[in-house]
């Protein structure tokens, strides 16, 4: 066996994060850890790593024991290990960042020789081009790919991933999966962690699925989606259904011999080209609905520095839409709502909310005004308690007044935050920390709220339950700006979608329509 | 145009980019070496007070680098190096006393018992992280301080005095501390192309991946800070005999830390050449307010606070910017190349 885990266990504090846990993995295969936020899965990386010591059991790697090594010892044993937020060496070009793994790792190269080995393990990944760019100015696939980079550097027995393909949108994820699977074929041992159900049935032999810490169920991708028990705590019903064609593809596309670095530069390209063909088509702007826009954002500029974010940037909202905003990582999604919640000067262009213009407004006013937001990441505070959460979203002058009022509506749409309303905002899981998020928005009562990646990093059956609370939320009157990297479920729920490319609005269409326009579907769920 | 063929164009002009960053590193040292040896010819020409200044300007360099060393590259904040400097300063001052040693001796003697003493103290600071290692450095420091204001052997609070037969005539300082400046900072630039200099960076940008990528920090951080010690243990033995005398107060103040670190923060953090250009001004910035000692630590200050919000890469760093962003460094890039070409 490659790594065998014997009973291990480790608490935090009153917390059982894994406890009596065993499993093995062989040589060149593939097991899938799933299961739900707070189940373990990141502790068990941290635990193989030695990066935290362990309170019961034994691990041993290559028949070896390692668990009481140093961090830097177990990865010179053939461990490599990602992490889910990358952590790229800042300051150091890509180059550099891998020069560290060639020059420390196992094998501890010469200089010359590393600088060639790291080379070519970025052709493999397709980040050759990107060899000399600071890691400063990478976007969220490019770093994604110099954390897988960054093991392989190590030339690992075994390769840890942690949650690769999150915050990826469709088509980013099928370039990342055809590297993952050309790495399976040349028979790399992998232990996986991925919330994306398609990489992780996709890749794994096997799976084994945590709960609490503790083994729920283990076996094949085909198995494990029919087991009651996780279908119950984690997958939920809607989305075994779902996941069983995946996997039939990925079966194909592991037999075929495609080269991986070829196939992902076609990728990238059929995008851009698809992008070309996509802007002429400039229709939908208002099905159905006549009445004025609740907002209106017209030829809007924005940037940083010499680097201008957004160009000639047009979109309208009428009150009581779920509108989506959809694009790749970096195409400005981000950069338009700090534009339009005013934290980002406009350079040209003109905002108007409820008929009046909001671009000179200074940011603290626009939750005053009713426009709320739920950040990406959350952002909740963790030293004060649920209810302090939430009375604080209630600050602004309009919310203030029908505070108990709203507080019974949130605690209506999640019962989860009145049963938890003296807890500490720290001690939520990661769902429940989004729905405190979500409460905290709408505490201030606001007429438009804009939902930044709800879903990141989150269980399917959580983000089931979420996605519902905005249905539902909409249904009470709310107009709703979703930006969301799983285009299919924001295309689910929203009634129209404008898709961002490299800062310019090249489409707008219902959302039924552009589930059926080809080009779309190539550019963005890959298919 | 087919893939192999793309690869090739690739290499070649890969190729062609290394060639025009091997002349410019020619063209660099070229300017410095001729600069170098234009500073050997300045006691002949300049008056004894430039030389004095010549002569702080070249001690604050190798101080600020070693400094940075460790603050800069490894992100390590020592709040310590006076410990170095002043322990450096006693070695040779007990050593030019006690025994017939020669002097390049001596302060060569300097560097080793600062070595010795900061991979002594590695064990608990290095437990430490952040601004828990600037104190506990600050805290050993300022306690060796205080033993040695106690401490018979060295003369307790009167200190030493160096006995004036042993000692390089004035002159001969400048050229010593030229060296020392010179071999500071020739070997940080050699460090920053090996591996250690890889090491060093990856640990300052995030410890914690570093170790994941199999560098034994630890020990990494040991060569960083023995060679930071060596440095400013050695400046340290060349303070001692060009002031002729050490005590306690003044030879392990903690102001030789404070203003090395000024000057890096001023040069700019983590660069090769921002020591330099930082002690240039510094050496100026005493010169201008050596009849203002009472406001001189505001002004100092004051300048900081200045540089930390409108230059927060420094003097050196900015520049260094601005000229890339102009366009300017690959100006040069290709001029150089051309005329390494004809």
């Amino acid at each position: 066996m490659l790594l065998e885990l014997n009973n291990v266990s480790k608490s935090f504090g009153a917390v059982a994060a894994v406890s009596d846990l065993s499993l093995t993995i062989a040589e060149g295969e593939v097991l899938g850890i799933m299961g739900p936020n707070g189940a373990g899965k990141t502790t068990l990386l941290n635990l193989v790593m030695g990066a935290i010591p362990l309170d019961k059991g034994t691990i041993r790697f290559a028949g070896e024991q390692i668990n009481g090594l140093r961090v830097s010892t177990i990865c010179h044993r053939g461990v490599g290990r990602t992490y889910q937020i990358p952590q790229p060496f800042r300051h150091m070009t890509v180059l550099e960042n891998l020069l560290v793994g060639e020059l420390y790792g196992g094998k501890q190269h010469t200089m010359k020789k590393s600088r060639e080995l790291a080379q070519a393990v970025l052709e493999r990944v397709g980040l050759a081009s990107k060899s000399s760019t600071p890691t400063e100015s990478l976007g969220l696939l490019e770093l994604k790919r110099l954390e897988l980079a960054r093991a392989l550097s190590l030339q690992p027995r075994l390769l840890l991933l942690d949650e690769i393909a999150g915050g990826l949108v469709e088509s980013e994820v099928e370039a990342l999966k055809e590297i993952l699977n050309e790495l399976k074929r040349s028979g790399q041992a992998m232990l996986i962690i991925e919330h994306l159900l398609s990489v992780l049935f996709g890749l794994s032999d096997r799976i084994l699925v945590l709960n609490f810490g503790k083994r729920l169920a283990e076996g094949t991708p085909a198995g494990i989606i029919h087991d009651p028990l996780v279908i119950e705590a984690y997958l939920g019903q809607k989305h075994a259904k779902d996941v069983i064609p995946p996997i039939e593809e990925l079966h194909e596309s592991l037999t075929s011999t495609h080269h991986s670095t070829l196939s992902l530069h076609d990728s990238q390209h059929s995008v851009e080209q698809s992008a070309k063909h996509a802007s002429p088509i400039h229709k939908g702007q208002a099905i159905g609905i006549a009445d004025e826009p609740l907002l209106s954002l017209s030829h809007v500029s924005a940037g940083y520095g010499e680097f201008q974010a957004l160009f000639d940037v047009s979109l309208d909202m009428h009150p009581g839409e779920i509108v989506a905003l959809i694009g790749l990582n970096g195409a400005g999604k981000t950069t338009l709502i700090r534009a339009l919640t005013r934290r980002l000067p406009l350079r040209e262009g003109d905002i108007i909310f409820k008929g009046s213009s909001i671009a000179k407004k200074p940011a603290h006013s626009i939750a005053d005004l009713g426009i709320a937001q739920c950040l990406e990441g959350r952002k909740i505070f963790p030293e004060l308690t649920v209810l302090e959460n939430l009375e604080l979203g209630a600050y602004c002058q309009r919310a203030r007044q029908k505070r108990q009022e709203t507080l019974k509506m949130v605690h209506d749409l999640f019962p989860i935050l009145a049963e938890r309303r003296n807890q500490l905002g720290s001690t939520l899981s990661g769902g429940q920390q989004q729905m405190l998020a979500i409460g905290r928005a709408l505490m201030a009562r606001p007429e438009l709220i804009i939902f930044d990646e709800v879903s990141l990093g989150l269980a399917p059956i959580i983000i089931d339950e979420l996605y519902n609370a905005i249905v539902e939320i909409n249904r009470q009157g709310m107009t709703i700006l979703l930006v969301e990297q799983s285009v299919q479920r924001s295309l689910d729920i929203a009634q129209r979608a404008y898709i961002i490319e490299h800062g310019r609005i090249v489409l707008s269409d219902t959302a039924a329509e552009l589930k059926q326009n080809t080009d779309f579907r190539q550019a963005y769920f890959g298919l | 145009m087919n893939i192999r063929e793309r690869l090739d164009v690739k290499s070649a002009s890969q190729q062609s980019e290394k060639q025009k960053h091997n002349s410019l590193y020619w063209i660099s040292w070229l300017i410095i070496g001729l600069v170098g040896i234009g500073l050997l010819f300045v006691p002949f020409i300049a008056d004894q007070y430039s030389i004095s200044l010549a002569y702080t300007f070249f001690l604050y360099v190798a101080l600020a680098q070693s400094w940075n060393l460790l603050g800069g590259y490894t992100g390590l904040v020592s709040l310590g190096q006076a410990a170095f400097f002043g322990l450096g300063a006693y070695t040779t001052a007990l050593l030019l006393t006690l025994t017939g040693l020669p002097f390049l001796v001596a302060i060569l003697a300097s560097g080793v018992v600062a070595t010795v003493f900061a991979v002594a103290i590695s064990l608990p600071v290095f437990r430490f992280r952040g601004i828990y290692f600037a104190i506990g450095t600050l805290v050993l420091a300022e306690a060796l301080r205080i033993w040695m204001i106690n401490w018979s052997v060295t003369g307790g609070a009167q200190g030493i005095n160096l006995p004036l037969a042993s000692l390089p005539d004035p002159n001969s300082f400048y050229y010593i501390a030229l060296a020392l400046a010179a071999a500071s900072t020739g070997i940080i630039a050699f460090i920053l192309h090996t591996k250690l200099g890889i090491g060093l960076r990856a640990i300052r940008a995030n410890e914690d991946a570093a170790q994941n990528m199999g560098v034994n920090t630890f020990r990494v951080k040991l060569f960083a800070f023995a060679i930071s010690a060596f440095i400013a243990g050695v400046a340290g033995g060349v303070q001692a005999t060009y002031q002729g005398t050490v005590e306690p107060y003044s030879t392990f103040a903690v102001s030789w830390t404070i203003t090395a670190i000024n000057i890096v923060i001023i040069g700019g953090v983590g660069t090769l050449f921002g020591p330099v250009v930082g002690a240039a001004f510094a050496t100026l910035l005493d010169q201008a307010l050596q009849n203002y000692a009472s406001i001189h630590l505001m002004i100092t200050g004051v300048i900081l606070i200045l540089v930390i919000r409108f230059l927060p890469a420094g003097i050196w760093g900015q520049a260094h910017k601005l000229l890339e962003r102009r366009g300017i460094i690959n100006a040069l890039r290709r001029l150089s190349h051309n005329a390494a070409r004809t």
